[in-house]
């Protein structure tokens, strides 16, 4: 649970109007994907996002881009949830 | 302008707080559950317990099917599909794969050795071996590692895991070894942990589906997902490598673990992955007692 | 997120309407939402609940979720109806239901 607020506390932080830029957007994106990756609970709709956030700031629309990669941050951290979801409860899934 | 300071002050300043009051943060691993600790426990023993509850499982679902009958997939279960399904393994579609399979391995390697001089009995017959637990390199080892192994032991270049000459040799193997039985081992404290990821592996939901291999093919397996039966997972194994007919050609057990991924929209994991093939030695271990029938067709 | 939303409440509109009493001409003013959540409803790459719900007028559906009939008598409660498309996790912890809104399916 505590990961779980941590989560929630990290994407306000970087929600906020303080981190209101695409380029770092893009960047914790991809920080959170390899994360997620190694956790093996990356979806596989996220780097996607992130290269359509990365054409999106190329062609100069930063606030496309920015909403598409927090987008993709988001999905990381559905990622890190479900990682942390699962090491606990799996086993509730077990035929009884 | 001071909203937006105040915003980024308390936000900082709950981090901190926080940050104080816990040093937890998000880590980088999953916990593996130490599973046993004493070296006298019988893993096969509560192994073959999860096996028993996993046969009654799928007994009490379809009360009406044999168990041996499971290696056939939803075959086993649907009178229907099962009709064109004995049709088409009339003239089978991998019966070509096999008999390329059966070329490239009798073909000699450049160092003029064969596939034969690596495996037990000549490579024939063996195919219910598979996956076992190597105690020595402390790893599941798939039927295609192995095949691979042999081929850069002897100074050849590995072949690819999911489909073509790999599938094929994999599949003559399979029909070689039709009918043995598979008896999969789980007899020490690293096997054990090897077949528990496998096993955490095939019940945690990922995905932006938030599925789990355990929810369609064991949960809900039977049921109708538009138009096609979810295969119960008792059996999977046993068939490998398949001939689908979506695909058009042959594939490996990794082929449909990756295309099952993606399917729930989760990032597929490299062929041959330590966590693929842990999943693969827990699911065969599950259907333990039932028959070789690889290769097989599916829609 | 708000497209989303959007689209959650008009799938709902239809989901309710589909299996109340009221016939789809009766409904004329909601008619324009009815379709647009029809639409999401069948189409496989966005609600695609027909891959595991019978809903009147399907084609080709599956049988592993229940049958989508009676929802006002079934969910009495409008708002449990929403979470049950927005995260069926938060009615049925051990739901197989796609999260639809939180995974902004």
């Amino acid at each position: 649970m505590k990961k779980v607020f941590y989560a929630i506390l990290f994407s306000l932080f970087f929600s906020s109007p303080c981190f209101a830029n695409a380029q770092q957007s893009i960047e914790q994106a991809e920080k959170n994907l390899e994360k997620v990756a190694k956790l093996e609970f990356e979806w596989s709709t996220t780097a996607p996002l992130i290269q359509k956030a990365k054409k999106a700031l190329a062609d100069g629309n930063e606030k496309i881009a920015e909403a598409l990669a927090k987008e993709a941050i988001a999905q990381t951290e559905y990622g890190f949830i479900q990682a942390e979801y699962a090491s606990k409860n799996w086993q509730e899934g077990e035929p009884k | 302008m001071k909203t937006k300071i105040t915003w980024c002050l308390a936000i900082i300043s709950i981090m901190i707080l926080s940050a104080c009051s816990d040093s937890e943060t998000l880590k980088g691993d999953t916990e593996v559950q130490p599973a046993v600790q004493a070296s006298t426990v019988n893993y096969q023993q509560k192994v073959n317990q999860d096996v028993k509850r996993f046969r009654e499982f799928f007994a009490s679902k379809f009360p009406n099917i044999e168990l041996e009958e499971f290696v056939n997939g939803a075959y086993a279960i649907d009178a229907a599909t099962r009709e064109q399904w004995l049709e088409i393994e009339e003239f089978p579609p991998y019966e070509i794969p096999v008999e390329e399979g059966q070329e490239f391995f009798e073909a000699p390697f450049a160092n003029g050795k064969t596939y034969a001089d690596c495996f037990e009995n000549g490579g024939i017959g063996i195919r219910q071996n598979f996956p076992y637990f190597d105690e020595k390199t402390n790893q599941v080892i798939t039927l295609e590692l192995a095949i691979n192994q042999c081929r850069e032991a002897n100074g050849e270049q590995p072949l690819d895991y999911g489909q073509g000459e790999l599938a094929s040799i994999s599949a003559y193997m399979a029909n070689e070894s039709r009918d043995n039985v598979f008896d999969i081992k789980v007899n020490s404290e690293a096997a054990y942990k090897a077949y528990m990821a496998g096993k955490q592996f095939f019940y945690s939901k990922r995905g932006q589906l938030n599925f789990a291999c355990a929810d369609c093919h064991l949960k809900i397996s039977g049921s109708l997902l538009r138009a096609d039966i979810l295969s119960p997972a008792i059996g999977h194994p046993t068939g490998m490598p398949v001939y689908r007919s979506n695909w058009g050609e042959l594939g490996t057990i990794g082929h449909r673990y990756r295309e099952c991924n993606k399917n729930v929209r989760a990032e597929p994991l490299d062929y041959q992955s330590e966590s693929y093939r842990n999943l693969e030695f827990y699911q065969t271990v599950m259907s333990n007692g039932l028959v070789v029938n690889g290769p097989s067709s599916r829609k | 997120m708000k497209g989303t939303r959007i689209l959650l409440s008009s799938l709902l509109v239809t989901v309710i309407a589909a299996f109340s009493s009221i016939t789809l001409a009766q409904e004329s003013g909601l008619s324009a939402e009815l379709a647009q959540g029809k639409a999401i409803a069948f189409d496989r790459r966005k609600g695609n609940c027909l891959a595991c719900h019978y809903i009147q007028g399907g084609a080709l559906m599956g049988t592993t979720g229940p049958g989508l009939v009676a929802m006002k008598q079934r969910f009495p409660d409008r708002q449990r109806l929403i979470t049950q498309v927005t995260d069926a996790r938060l009615n049925n912890k051990n739901t197989i239901m796609p999260p639809f809104g939180a995974h902004g399916i």
